[in-house]
């Protein structure tokens, strides 16, 4: 299987819905922005493919990756902290 | 095939919980969804990941570079697609017989491979009948198993050792009393389905009394032990319930007027003939305990999470 249990989940869950929005800015722009077109605007991945111009599956990797991208994020940053 | 099956399922799920986080999965996805999320754990921990993502990003939005309104719009216009917000999370808590029957297709994802399970003692049952049974036997056969099948199906599917469906319900707005009464109506429903089948098999095949004298032999005493079972089983789990609903039940049947194992005061066969039977005592108390349960099932459910 492609999709491994995604260890990011933990540290979301624990993280501060403003550690979160600080994170959110950090990202890629393709991340952040596949990020807003979910959460912001609704849309479905096929209307995403549309806006952006990219085939779905590109779509979905993308989200994938930015969960993926946004924990190592939140990561790093509690590693900051201690 | 199954375990393929399954497979296939959490990746399309997997997919999926961005959008469903995010509210905007059509009504199939979030069917689909809510049918997976009650079976896999990895999944609602996805979920609750998503969750905590778009508060994130919907709090940080000004940041998030997003396309022009007026773009969107259009795409979607020219898409022909409405927003897909039709069937959303908000909905499932606004209630309404669309929301009811949502649940009721949900939870039968959950409960199918366990409502198989039943179907197959019912209908081994069906074929013991049609090969031995002859005359009156049949009906009074069917009338003394079928509400212990039923029951002991309630007790599998409503009992909070093996329900995902509570978790799932702090996991989302479908609070646990709903859950389990989707739960109790599809047990029920399809048992009284499948004995009314055989009632009228055998009536057909010209057993003694009319279709409505088999099934009132049958249906009080199953809503009423449907009844004792689930509430046995969210409040002490499935096991307890299954052996307090076949030990009641035994109890029954030894003292009930029509097998007269025992030497029993007349009083007694009486009262338990009049609680075991189709009317409005019986579905009174059995209304009844359902509504404890039901009453229950929340504080249960946290108790448990928490």
């Amino acid at each position: 299987m492609s999709a491994l249990p995604g260890p990011e989940n933990s540290v979301l869950v624990r993280a501060e819905q403003a550690e979160i929005a600080a994170a959110v800015a950090r990202l890629g722009v393709l991340h952040r922005e596949v990020l807003g077109l979910v959460f912001v605007d609704g849309l479905s991945y096929a209307a995403i493919a549309e806006v952006i111009g990219v085939p779905i599956g590109t779509v979905k990797s993308r989200v994938f990756h930015a969960k993926a991208a946004l924990g190592a994020l939140l990561d790093e940053t509690r590693g900051d902290c201690r | 095939m199954s375990d393929e099956h399954d497979a296939g399922l959490h990746v399309a799920v997997s997919e999926l919980l961005a959008l469903y986080a995010a509210g905007s999965a059509t009504r199939a996805e979030s069917l689909m969804v809510v049918g997976h999320l009650a079976e896999c754990a990895q999944c609602r921990r996805d979920l609750a990941g998503w969750e905590r993502i778009g508060a994130g990003v919907r709090s940080s939005a000004p940041v998030a570079a997003t396309p022009d309104e007026r773009l969107v719009h259009a795409v979607l216009l020219r898409a022909g697609a409405e927003p897909t917000a039709e069937w959303s999370r908000g909905d499932v808590a606004a209630g309404g017989l669309g929301h009811a029957w949502a649940v009721l297709v949900g939870q039968l994802m959950v409960v199918r491979r366990r409502l198989w399970l039943a179907s197959a003692l019912v209908m081994v049952l069906g074929a013991a009948i049609a090969a031995f049974g002859s005359g009156d036997a049949p009906g009074v056969v069917l009338a003394l198993v079928a509400p212990v099948v039923a029951a002991v199906g309630v007790a599998v599917v409503c009992g909070p050792d093996v329900d995902p469906g509570l978790e799932l319900a702090v996991a989302t707005p479908t609070s646990p009393r709903t859950v389990l009464l989707a739960r109790l109506t599809l047990v029920f429903g399809f048992n009284s389905l499948v004995t009314l089948a055989a009632s009228v098999a055998l009536v057909g095949s010209g057993a003694e009394g009319g279709l409505w004298a088999m099934v009132g032999q049958w249906l009080g005493p199953m809503a009423l032990l449907c009844a004792v079972s689930l509430i046995v089983s969210t409040w002490l789990g499935p096991n307890t319930a299954m052996g307090a609903a076949m030990t009641l039940w035994a109890v029954r049947v030894v003292v009930g007027g029509r097998a007269g194992l025992l030497d029993v005061p007349a009083g007694v066969v009486d009262v338990a003939d009049q609680l075991w039977a189709t009317n409005a005592v019986s579905v009174g108390v059995a209304v009844m305990l359902v509504v404890v349960a039901l009453a229950v099932a929340p504080l249960r459910g946290l108790d448990r999470v928490s």
